[in-house]
Formats: C-alpha cells, structure tokens, sequence
C-alpha cells in the first residue's frame, strides 16, 4: 500500500506512463504519425512535414500530452539523407518525445530553406524556436555596450550586445561564435571504445554526467541489466560531481559579487570534494570512469571510509560558506528581485534543472524516471518560489545537501557483490540501431542521442540545458539593469562545454 | 630657500615610499587572496612587482594630455598644504584644512574632466556616477570637520594635532570617528585601489589610457586615499602626538598604517558594491544621520560653553 501511494507521488514506474502515451499517441495521431516507437525511456516519432503543424497543435493543446517544453531542434545527416530533431518534454505527464522530420530537399539552399521552414512553423507553438536558425546579430551601430569576453566577470566564453536605454537594457544578444569548436570531426564514425573517454569534455564543471548518458544509452540499447554496486558506485561519483558543479557556481557568484573571502572558502570545499573524487576515479575533470555495463575500478574499504569521513565536514563548512553569504544583506540585497522570469517562459525556452526548480516546479529527473536506484532513496528536492537570482542560489545549496544525503545513505549501505566483467568493447557489433538517453545533471535534463553502426558511433547528437539557459538569459536581461548582466548570467549556471557543441 | 628645498625632496620621498608600500601591501595580500593560482599570484606577491608595474605603464607609447598634466600636478601639490609632520609643510596657512579639502574637490573633477575625453557616452556617464558618489560620500566628512573644528576651535591641522596633546579626539567625537572612517572604506571601494573597480565597466577608460596615464590615475586615486588617512589620522588618532617615550613621526606612520591595513582587510572581506542604490541608502539611512546628529551635538555644547558659559 505503501509503495503504491509512494508511486502514486512519485511517478517513478516510468513505463506505466510511457505506455499510458504511446496508446495515446496512436488514438489521437493514428493518421499524422509515420512511426513510433520507444527508445529507452522515450519516445520517437517519425512525422512528415506536412503533418507537423498538427501534430504540434495536438500535443501542445491536448491535456493527455500536454508538451509544454521545447528542448532542442537540431539537424543532422544520417545514412545519405537529412534529418530534424525536435526534442520535447512534458513536465506534468513526465514524458519526453522527439519528432523527427525526414527533409527531401537536395544538398544546398533548398536544404536550408526547407529547414527555415520547420522552425517556423515550431515557431507558432514555442517561441524559442527562433534561437535554432541563423539569428541577425545586433550590429555595434544598433548596440551602444559591448561586454566582450575578457571583461565579463565569471565567463570566458560570449560577448554580450546590449542596446540599452540609460541604464536598462532593451535587447540583448548573446554571442558565443569565439567559443566554437568543430568537434563533430571527432566523434562520428569513432569507435565507441575510443570515443568513452572523450565524451566527459562536454560538460567539464561535471563531467561524469555525459559519460553516464552515454553508457546509459547503450546499456539500454545491449539491454544489460547492471549490478546494483555498479549503480550505486555511479551515484556516489555523480553525486559528489554535483555537489563539485554546485560549489563551483557558488564560487562563481561570490567572485562576480566580489565578496573574496566565500569564494575562497568555496574553492576550498570544492578541492575537499575533489580529492575524494581523485580517490575513486582517479581524476578530477575527465573521470572516464564509467563503461558499458559497469565502473572502471570497485571501491575498497579504504576508499568508502575516505568518503564518509569526509561528509560530516562537508556538511558543516557548506552550512557555514551558506552562513556567511546569505546572511549577509549586500549579498542578498543584491540577488533578490533581479533576473525574475515566470513558469511559462521559462517552460517555453526548455529549461531544466535547478533553474526551473527555482521557480517551483518541481521537475526532476531522479524522481520523475527510473533512473539508477534513486527510488530506493530517500530525498527532497529542494524548490524555489520567486525564481529570481536568490532563489536559484538557494536551491543549489538545498541540492547540496540533498547530495550529501544521497552519497552518505549509499555509502553506509553499499551492497556487497563482486563486480563482473559484462561485455568485451574490442568484440562489440550493433546492427544499425538508434537510442536516446538522459540524465539529471547539475544544470539540468542532459541528453544524447545517439545512432550505432557495428562499432562505431555514425551519429551523436547531445542536448545540454545550458543551451536553453542560454537563452533564457536573453530574455531576462531584457528590462534589468547593466550592472546585474554578470549576476543574472552567473546565477543561471551556463557550461561552456555543453554550449560549445553547437 | 634650501630649507623648502629640503622638504619638498623629503615630501617626494615620503610619498614615493608611501606609493610604494601601499601597492605593495595591496598586491601582496591579493595573491594570499587568490590561492597559489599560477605565476600571476606569485609574481603580484614580489617585492619588486610594483616598480615592475611602472615599467609596464612606461612601455606604452602615450601622449600626455592638459587634464593628466593637471591630475599629476595637483596629487603632488595637495601636499603642500598637508602636515605630515610638526614641521614637514612647505606652506603653512592657518586654513589649512580647507586648502586640503579644495585640493581633494580639484583632483576629483580633474579625474572627471579626463573621463570626458572618451567617446563612448556610456563610460563618461559611469564616471560621472561615481564622482558624484565619492562627493557625496565627502559631506559627512565635512560635516565632521566642521564638529572638530568646533572642538578645536582651529581650521590649522597642526593646531588640531596640539590641541590633542592630553587626550584624542576620539574620546570626544566617537560618532565622527566611524562616520569618517565608514566614509573612507566606501572611497576605498569606490576608487577600486584593492581590486576591479566597483562601478561595472568604467575600468574600460583605464584600458583606453592605459601607459602612463593610468600611472597617473592610479597615483591620483592613491593621493585621495592617503589624504583621506592622514586627515583622519590628524582629526581623531592625535596626528604626530608622542605617546609615552616613541617619537611623533613614527606614532604617525604607526597609525597611517593600521588604519591602511584595516581598510584593506575591511574591503576584502566585504563584497563588492555596485548597485547605486545600495550606495545612496548607505549615505542616506548612516553616516548622513550619523554626522549630522554629531555635528548637531557639538554645536549645542558648543553653544551651551562658549555662549551661554553653562558647562
């Protein structure tokens, strides 16, 4: 009765309601929808241009979906033609779909116009469409500030464009093109055994996370069953990442704010997080820790006692650090009522994570999926209320603590099993197959999907939130004041991996 | 003729040095500061580093405009109407302490007229935000001058310091005391000396007249600071008064640079502010009201002693 009421709350058995979706799916769309079919925990469905329009008006307006996010468009070419993705996602039937949109035009102009096209009719159903074609730039004759890299506290990695009236921002325009690197080269066509130790550079302030996506993905697709030491040996890293990620952007905030002595004070509780995690993975940024169907080394007595010896002073200097900076009324005076925005936009650009939790929403997930064994857990997930720059501060220190929670109920119960070896990579053979995974990380619904030939990997397209909260930020700077353009953009937590990529 | 010579040289010498410590002093604790990140930390921690930053200024070819000319003259000359000892003054009016004030307004609107050389309108009106807060961080100064003044019944610094031969004038103007100090931590902040400049951006005319025109700000900045203690340090602290058997001058400098140190300190462990309100509230809800009650109180006993001879 119990576990029904807690499945009830939390909708963890995730594939009751995938399947409650795919009978809705062909009821409704019997006639617009080519094909579709589940991959993992989601659902793909093949659409013709034509039909787009449709589909998009009967999973925006039709409550049994109810699609409110907008995740991601991308384009890509796939076995001699060219495909869209749109990924999208619905927070109160917790499910997430992609169309994908076969495009018929030839190589060139018409290929693009074509694609101009779809987007534009994304564009009537989720505003946010119009960040995934080519945007015109705000020239410097229509911008009278720029904040270009070097001067922008916190980031290296965009230059702002501002068209200001006295000292309110008007419009603001995001660039990101000096932080653009042709990585695609790398991974298609890699093999998967090579390609493991790569994929963490995505996201480097938590790197574990696209590592995981990624073995998530193909366990999903070999169908392994993984050893519950192996899911709890993962959790434990994932969550000491994220509890690293966190420190790092409050890091970020103290130094942008000025205030020196919290943000050394947080670097230092990072470096604590660090060396525990140098202990099990061997490294600090790169962890190339997980493979396929398990963990690149076990944990020994050692080790687990490191870990735990070393929560109960996280806990205490955390609380302190979260003392010193929010009991202090400059710092608080400074965050509070700035870089608001409300649900629906915020849904409407596609943001994940903290961000959206900020704002009371409560999505999440490590509650809303069967991911690893975060059922048998118990934690909350903290939310805000205003989403302004305070609240998303305060969630973060909320989702340190919840980590530290996590990592200690793990590791005081650790399930005893000698760890086997599941697959060899060298003799690995997929017929052309296609998976989509994805995975809580700290800035938000990481995703990857990926399209397996043999050994090798012939697509991989990933969908980090930091895109969206990219975006977002355009739109909140809009009517906020110059001096708060570092403090907004800090607060939201950009990875200048995961924005890179596109 | 050689006398005056004499002190100017030793005026020079005592500033240079005081340039020199207090950058020093400065860069050393930002690379404690800062970790051991890299050789940036180590290299601003140097006891050479801040001669090294002059070379680097130098290194850049720049032209010497009127206004830098000006800024340069006046942050040596506020220093001929400044005591920084019983007798090291070059020239001694009994109205010393306004001289020092002119001089403070003068260089301040010097800075503001070498800002308005830029042609980005944003920057010029950054600066110009920020003069007007550091002069209006000055009426409590003022208005505290005014209740020492009132005490000490002199407008020479040197008489103020010989009326401080028995107690301090702390004891007598607490109130005054935090007020001016208060006063001169947010100059400190508002100049930006120990890290970015608070006000977001406007270091972007330190970039455009970077070579020996951003010496010559820096040096000016630096001169406000010094002013600022040395007039506290005469106001409150005794000046050059011997305490017990250690000499006047060594007192002074004892005192300079307490009151240094602890701004430092005060101004690191404090955020940044950059939000004009939050600045205008501080001036507005404190050390306004503080210095005013203050003044207000003096003037009263004042009144009620030397008028009405009732206390």
């Amino acid at each position: 009765m119990a576990k029904e009421l807690y499945d009830g709350i939390y909708s963890s058995h995730k594939l009751v309601f995938i399947e409650r979706v795919e009978k809705n799916l062909e009821f409704y769309l019997k006639n617009k929808i080519v094909q579709s079919k589940r991959l993992g925990q989601e659902i793909l469905c093949i659409v013709s241009k034509e039909n787009l329009q449709d589909v998009l008006r009967e999973l925006r307006d039709n409550p049994e979906f109810n699609v409110q996010i907008l995740n991601n468009i991308s384009k890509y070419q796939s076995r001699g033609a060219t495909h869209v993705l749109i990924n999208m996602s619905s927070v109160i039937n917790s499910f997430s779909l992609l169309l994908k949109i076969e495009l018929s035009g030839s190589p060139g102009p018409s290929l693009n116009r074509e694609y101009i096209e779809i987007i534009n009719i994304v564009k009537i159903y989720f505003e946010s469409a119009i960040f995934y074609k080519e945007r015109p730039a705000l020239e410097s004759k229509y911008s009278d500030v720029t904040m270009f890299s070097p001067f922008i506290d916190g980031f290296d990695f965009l230059d702002i464009y501002l068209l200001t009236n006295d000292d309110t921002i008007e419009k603001a325009y995001i660039d990101t093109n000096i932080a653009r690197v042709v990585s695609e080269d790398f991974y298609i066509n890699a093999d998967i055994e090579k390609l493991l130790s790569y994929v963490s550079r995505f996201d480097y302030t938590a790197g574990i996370f696209p590592e995981l996506c990624f073995c998530i993905a193909l366990e999903e697709l070999m169908q392994i069953k993984v050893q519950k030491r192996v899911q709890s040996i993962r959790m434990i890293v994932s969550e000491l990442f994220r509890i690293s990620n966190h420190l790092h952007f409050i890091a970020n905030i103290c130094k942008i704010m000025g205030n020196d002595t919290v943000y050394n004070l947080a670097l230092l509780e990072r470096e604590r997080v660090f060396r525990v995690i140098e202990l099990v993975t061997g490294s600090r940024i790169n962890p190339n820790f997980v493979r396929i169907g398990g963990i690149r080394k076990d944990l020994n007595e050692e080790k687990l006692k490191n870990i735990k010896e070393s929560l109960p002073t996280l806990t205490l200097k955390i609380s302190r650090i979260e003392t010193m900076l929010l009991d202090n009324s400059i710092i608080t005076g400074r965050l509070r009522n700035i870089g608001i925005t409300d649900r629906n936009t915020a849904l409407e650009y596609g943001v994940t994570g903290p961000n959206l939790r900020s704002l009371g929403i409560r999505y999440d997930l490590r509650k809303n999926r069967n991911l690893m064994l975060y059922k048998d857990i118990s934690f909350l997930v903290p939310l805000g209320k205003y989403g302004d720059c305070l609240d998303r501060v305060e969630v973060r220190f909320g989702e340190i603590y919840q980590s530290i929670k996590i990592v200690e109920q793990i590791a005081y119960e650790l399930p005893q099993e000698h760890i086997k070896k599941l697959i060899n990579l060298s003799e690995l053979e997929f017929p052309f197959s296609s998976m989509i995974s994805s995975i809580e990380c700290p800035h938000g619904v990481f995703k990857i999907y990926l399209e397996v030939n043999k050994n090798t990997i012939s697509n991989m397209i990933l969908m980090g939130p930091s895109r969206n909260s990219l975006f977002l930020a355009e739109k909140i700077l809009e009517g906020n004041r110059l001096e708060d353009v570092e403090v907004v953009l800090g607060s939201l937590d950009l990875s200048c991996g995961e924005i890179v990529r596109f | 003729m050689v006398i005056i010579l004499k002190k100017v040289i030793y005026i020079i010498l005592i500033f240079g040095a005081n340039l020199y410590l207090a950058s020093f002093l400065t860069g050393k604790l930002n690379a404690k500061m800062d970790l051991a990140r890299g050789y940036v930390a180590t290299k601003a921690s140097g006891l050479s580093y801040p001669v090294i930053r002059i070379f680097r200024f130098l290194s850049k070819d720049h032209k010497v405009n009127f206004w830098e000319f000006l800024i340069f003259f006046f942050s040596f000359a506020i220093w001929a109407v400044i005591p920084l000892s019983s007798n090291l003054i070059i020239v001694d009016l009994d109205y010393n302490l306004l001289a020092g004030f002119l001089f403070y307004v003068i260089i301040i609107f010097l800075n503001l007229a070498n800002a308005s050389r830029t042609e980005h309108n944003y920057i010029y009106s950054n600066i110009a935000k920020k003069t007007v807060q550091i002069l209006a961080f000055f009426v409590p100064v003022l208005f505290c001058s005014a209740s020492i003044v009132l005490v000490n019944r002199a407008l020479s610094l040197g008489e103020i310091v010989n009326f401080q031969y028995q107690y301090w004038n702390v004891i007598y103007q607490p109130l005054g005391f935090i007020a001016v100090f208060a006063s001169i931590l947010l100059h400190f902040k508002l100049l930006g000396i120990n890290s970015k400049n608070p006000i977001l951006y406007s270091e972007n005319i330190d970039k455009e007249v970077f070579g020996f025109g951003r010496l010559i700000t820096r040096i000016s900045n630096y001169t406000i600071l010094f002013f600022l203690i040395v007039i506290l340090n005469i106001f409150y602290l005794g000046g050059w008064q011997q305490l017990f058997f250690v000499n006047g001058e060594i007192m002074f400098t004892l005192k300079f640079y307490i009151v240094f140190v602890i701004l430092i300190l005060l101004d690191k462990a404090t955020p940044r502010l950059s939000s004009y309100d939050y600045l205008v509230s501080i001036n507005g809800r404190f050390l306004l009201p503080m210095s005013a009650v203050n003044f207000l109180i003096t003037l009263v006993f004042f009144m009620l002693r030397n008028i009405y001879n009732l206390v």
